[in-house]
């Protein structure tokens, strides 16, 4: 029947504690040593430092009206790689009108194209459990660069993708050495995904390695 | 409603689903509709009527929105689309009163994550 909404479950946005939260704050971690590279820039970020730094999942709003139609939105939010809430009213759009059509051309094309076409529900969930996840590099050396996932939630996540921005040999050679998963290399993007299998709940050491 | 079933042949045709917000007063009286709805994504709330809930005391702005989950046979409610996505203070704090926690907002479209969040088909 209508409005027997299974999804709240899962969803739940009012603000809540943390175990983090309750905790004392974090002591420095120690640096990344590694024998016979004196050199490598291993010094340990504060907690301080870490979480100044841009968040790496950052999602870009895309506000109404940015495009004429619904079509230009989209090719506007496929660039930013953003989420795209398509508003469309049928009760003000006749069914052969040019609005119609511009909505079925997107849908059409998300669907070709491999878009990830869900009700709001399933966006919140994944807004949700995407929030409870944090990167955070422990250490960084000339050839290697060990991330702690930090699940907050109190279950494990599966099929996380994490992704790492930028160019040249560093990124393309990257691969797992330590935790489980894959990497691939988009070089139209310039970005190295980390496909994920499960990240339990705390912390998840991955060690990518590009020697 | 021509417009309506037309627009839900395009979501089925794609086997693409919809969050779906419903004037209440407007839709109650098309059950198969709803069921078509309900079977292509999922129905949110949105008022009993299209007039917007901005500017309205909250009492007022309650009672509209749980005459709304009556009409639609709703027994709890998640999810509000004020009419024409515009709310107010009054708005967030009567979807409190009543349970709900997530707000959509056409206007904004900025995904916030205590209680103002965008969302609409």
């Amino acid at each position: 029947m209508p409005g027997v909404i299974d999804w709240w479950d899962n969803v739940d946005y009012r603000e809540r504690l943390t175990i983090e939260d309750l905790m004392p704050a974090e002591e420095e971690a120690m640096p990344l040593f590694i024998p016979g590279e004196e050199l490598v820039p291993s010094d340990a970020m504060s907690t301080a430092q870490i979480k100044a730094l841009p968040d790496p999942l950052s999602i870009i709003p895309i506000t109404e009206g940015l495009a004429d139609t619904f079509e230009e939105t989209y090719e506007i939010v496929q660039k930013a790689r953003g989420y795209y809430v398509l508003p469309y009213y049928p009760e003000t759009y006749a069914s052969r009108s040019l609005q119609a059509a511009d909505f079925e051309s997107v849908v059409a094309r998300a669907k070709r194209e491999g878009a990830w076409v869900v009700p709001v529900s399933d966006v919140l969930t994944w807004w949700r459990k995407r929030d409870q996840v944090r990167p955070v590099i422990a250490a960084l050396g000339r050839d290697e660069m060990h991330i702690d996932l930090v699940n907050d939630s109190e279950t494990p996540l599966a099929n996380l993708v994490l992704e790492i921005r930028g160019k040249g040999d560093q990124y393309q050679n990257m691969r797992i050495s330590g935790g489980e998963g894959e990497v691939q290399y988009i070089q139209e993007l310039e970005t190295t995904f980390v496909f994920l299998p499960v990240i339990q709940v705390g912390v998840n050491r991955v060690t990518l390695t590009w020697r | 409603m021509e417009g309506v079933e037309s627009f839900l042949d395009i979501l089925e045709a794609h086997d693409v689903p919809g969050s779906f917000y419903l004037a209440s007063s407007e839709i109650h009286a098309f059950q198969e509709l709803m069921i078509r709805m309900n079977q292509l994504g999922e129905i949110g709330l949105t008022a009993e009527n299209d007039f917007v809930l901005l500017g309205q005391p909250m009492e007022v702005q309650r009672d509209r929105l749980l005459t709304a989950r009556e009409q639609l046979g709703v027994r709890e409610i998640h999810g509000v689309y004020p009419p024409a996505g515009f709310y107010d203070g009054n708005t967030i704090r009567a979807m409190e009163d009543i349970g709900a926690t997530i707000c959509s907002s056409r206007r904004s479209q900025v995904w916030c994550p205590a209680s103002s969040i965008g969302g609409t088909m």
